[in-house]
């Protein structure tokens, strides 16, 4: 008999129980009352992992299983964390952790909380940590965003663990992003700074006003 | 061309919307409303002034998901069949309004539209009116501008470069295909910026692009020429800023032209006012509301308090006077930067959404019209494109722009919201697999390769900023919603299939039967650069 595809739609169509069986078979350790759709990442990890090359050069074969997805998958079961620039000032933060890690540091007796370290770096190459601060996060926070204050060239955010006793632990690191500065900005009470007569006719003035009221929490203080 | 000049650049996008299984819905209709009200018009006027012999300049980006409904049949069918139904549909409103003259010379005023549309359309452009711009294009009235293949907000791609280039390539390709002339422009989604940009449009070749005023008065260093000619990037790309003042005199929301009072009021549409019983010939009201075309009134009330029907006559004066209003304010603003640059050449930059021109206001067209007829016969004002205006002026500093949008933060928070930024971790997730998938599969062939076509399409799709931006309006985040997550699950499909060894083909074929668009798609664009 033909072996079902071992993807998503066809994980998504059994029921929890088999699943658990089915990573059990596999020799996949799953914690109790882990969410179906960690399960469900795990076992296509583990076909991501022995396909391996083989795979690459396989030939796609025609099934008449329909594909389909009712949801899009409530995580990627991996640990990582991303920025994203919204405005001079904000930056949006998105993370989610690998399903072993998560239930490994959450089920520890001593867990405490996650937060995120949000921190100010220099331009110098490579760059140097200026200052830090940290925002205390929830279990089930995927998201956030972070008001950047200061002058600094660009930010970074790690997501940390931390439990009653031990130190604090490193999960993991966002690529640096650069944060817009702007010298002309430094300035924004009217008349407190010259501009050319080109750029009062461009409207530079009126243009400073609206951006400093509308943004002003990006102004360094 | 005289030394003082403005440049008009319209950006003509439309999200892909195409339902083959759907017909006669509501998103669908606004793809037809833009040709009936902007499109079509637009090219009556190009060629009236043409005929006439009227210099006219007009610089328009045309994002490849509008070019490609605009070519496709399904569509071509579907907008014939709209504007019989409107044309057939009028008889009967003139006789539901035979007791009120004036009402009846609007619904006349409108059915001979859209007969003139029918018949240019059909006839005169045999449903291909891409042609008609390509020719005004290669006879040097209109540059036509490159943008991304789906109208992508760049900057939440800019940490993956292969995102970028796969945007920029799958665009590339289409403006070729619609398009004969090779794109010196390029028009930035919502002209959106972040640093780095300017290095990959430069490496395909552009010369110049366009950003919203702050982009480039709060560059470093300040460009030594303000808003009136074009600033150079530290690798040689041009940059134009927009006069976001001179655009909001015409399309502020409270005080732009289109809120005069004589002005049609388009959002009184009878489609939006009668019962569902007399609009059943036109559309099922069950499938949403929308424009019919047929609307009567101004939008000031009159001497009896009452709401006051609309006179086209009037409007068309009224028109005129707001184009001379205009050209006037310009002219005397490129006087004064004329004089503070010493008799350097100085132009203005006005972007606006090609939409706004008729669809929204429905004078539009007649008033971008009458800009060129009135400046025609003046000899301190003309209007130029935006190639004729890059310069490079070897003292001049070079800048680095400014991160900018020309949307009302300046920055990205009508994409970056707690309304859309669930969608961020998904498209992002699936850009990081497309490059992989791409690098895995570099030389395949038959059922993958199709696959992998198909999942690029969905991705780029997945990436239209209207779906994030519509996520932020009630009316349309469902409709955003879906239209995100059906393209995100068909990416995920494949990607899955790839991993499983299996595809159901005939899933295969009805997406890529839905979502044609793109017929040259090539996966590879999302390739890390070697």
């Amino acid at each position: 008999m033909e072996n079902p595809p071992f993807n998503r739609a066809y994980l998504e169509s059994l029921s929890t129980a088999d699943l658990v069986d089915m990573a059990d078979d596999n020799g996949i350790d799953i914690p109790e009352g882990l969410n179906r759709r960690f399960i469900i990442g795990e076992l296509l990890d583990l076909a991501d992992e022995r396909s391996g090359s083989a795979r690459d050069s396989g030939i796609l074969v025609e099934t008449d299983i329909t594909a389909s997805h009712d949801v899009l998958p409530e995580t990627y079961n991996e640990t990582g964390i991303s920025v994203l620039l919204r405005d001079p000032g904000w930056v949006f933060v998105y993370w989610d952790f690998h399903s072993n890690l998560f239930s490994a540091i959450t089920q520890h007796h001593r867990f405490e909380t996650f937060f995120l370290r949000v921190n100010s770096l220099s331009s110098a190459s490579p760059a140097t940590l200026i200052d830090y601060f940290d925002v205390e996060v929830g279990v089930y926070d995927r998201k956030w965003y972070v008001h950047f204050p200061g002058k600094a060239y660009a930010c970074r955010v790690d997501l940390y663990t931390k439990n009653s006793q031990e130190k604090e632990q490193l999960l993991a690191r966002s690529p640096e992003i650069v944060i817009p500065c702007c010298e002309i900005l430094d300035s924004p009470i009217p008349g407190s700074r010259k501009e050319s007569p080109v750029l009062e006719l461009s409207g530079i003035t009126v243009l400073r006003k609206n951006h400093f009221r509308n943004h002003r929490q990006s102004f360094g203080s | 061309m005289s030394d003082t000049s403005i440049q008009i650049i319209l950006d003509a996008d439309m999200p892909f919307i195409r339902h083959p299984d759907k017909p006669g819905c509501v998103e669908e209709s606004r793809f037809f409303d833009s040709l009936s009200f902007t499109y079509l018009p637009l090219l009556r006027s190009c060629t009236a002034l043409e005929t006439e012999g009227i210099p006219f300049k007009l610089a328009i980006a045309f994002s490849p998901t509008l070019c490609e409904m605009m070519s496709d049949p399904l569509l071509q069918t579907r907008y014939i069949e709209y504007l019989d139904r409107t044309i057939e549909y009028g008889l009967s409103e003139l006789e539901r309004c035979s007791s009120d003259p004036a009402l009846r010379e609007l619904i006349k005023l409108n059915m001979d539209m859209m007969q003139l549309n029918r018949r240019d359309y059909v006839e005169i452009y045999d449903r291909n009116i891409l042609g008609k711009f390509d020719y005004f294009a290669t006879h040097g009235f209109i540059e036509i501008l490159a943008t991304t293949a789906t109208s992508c907000f760049l900057p939440m791609f800019s940490d993956i470069p292969e995102a970028v280039n796969a945007q920029i390539e799958t665009g590339l390709l289409t403006y070729r295909t619609h398009f004969t002339a090779i794109p010196s422009g390029f028009w930035l989604p919502a002209m959106a910026y972040t640093p780095g940009i300017e290095v990959v449009l430069k490496s395909y070749g552009f010369q110049y692009t366009v950003l919203e005023t702050h982009g480039l008065l709060f560059a470093s260093p300040a460009p030594d020429t303000g808003i009136f000619a074009s600033a150079t990037c530290k690798n040689g790309l041009s940059v134009f800023a927009r006069d976001k003042n001179a655009c909001l005199e015409v399309t502020d929301p409270s005080t732009g032209f289109a809120r005069a009072p004589f002005c049609l009021d388009t959002e009184r549409d009878i489609g939006f006012e009668l019962d569902s019983e007399t609009l059943a010939p036109l559309f099922d009201v069950n499938t949403g509301r929308r424009l019919t075309g047929f609307r009567y009134w101004s939008r000031h009330a009159g001497a009896d308090g009452k709401r006051a029907v609309y006179e086209p006559a009037k409007a068309h004066e009224a028109v005129r006077a707001q184009a001379l209003e205009f050209l006037d304010r310009r002219k005397e603003t490129l006087e004064k930067a004329s004089s503070l640059l010493e008799g350097e050449p100085v132009c203005i930059t006005c972007a606006f959404p090609a939409s706004y021109f008729g669809t929204e206001w429905y004078e539009g067209v007649a008033w971008l019209e009458s800009l060129f007829r009135q400046a025609a016969v003046r000899s301190d004002i003309s209007f130029s494109l935006p190639l004729a205006n890059v310069r490079l002026r070897p003292a001049e500093k070079r800048i680095d722009p400014y991160h900018s949008s020309w949307f009302a933060s300046g920055y990205a928070e009508e994409v970056l919201n707690s309304t859309n930024d669930w969608m961020y971790p998904y498209v992002r997730k699936a850009t990081v697999r497309m490059i992989d998938l791409a690098d895995r599969f570099p030389d395949d062939t038959g059922l993958k390769e199709r696959s992998l076509n198909m999942a690029a399409r969905e991705l780029l799709l997945a990436q239209t900023l209207d779906w994030y931006t519509g996520m932020t309006r009630s009316e349309e985040s469902e409709y955003a919603k879906a239209r995100f997550e059906e393209s995100l699950k068909a990416f995920t499909v494949v990607y899955e299939s790839l991993g499983s060894n299996f595809i159901s083909t005939e899933w295969l074929t009805t997406t890529e039967k839905k979502h044609n668009l793109f017929r040259d798609m090539n996966y590879r664009v999302f390739s890390h650069k070697k």
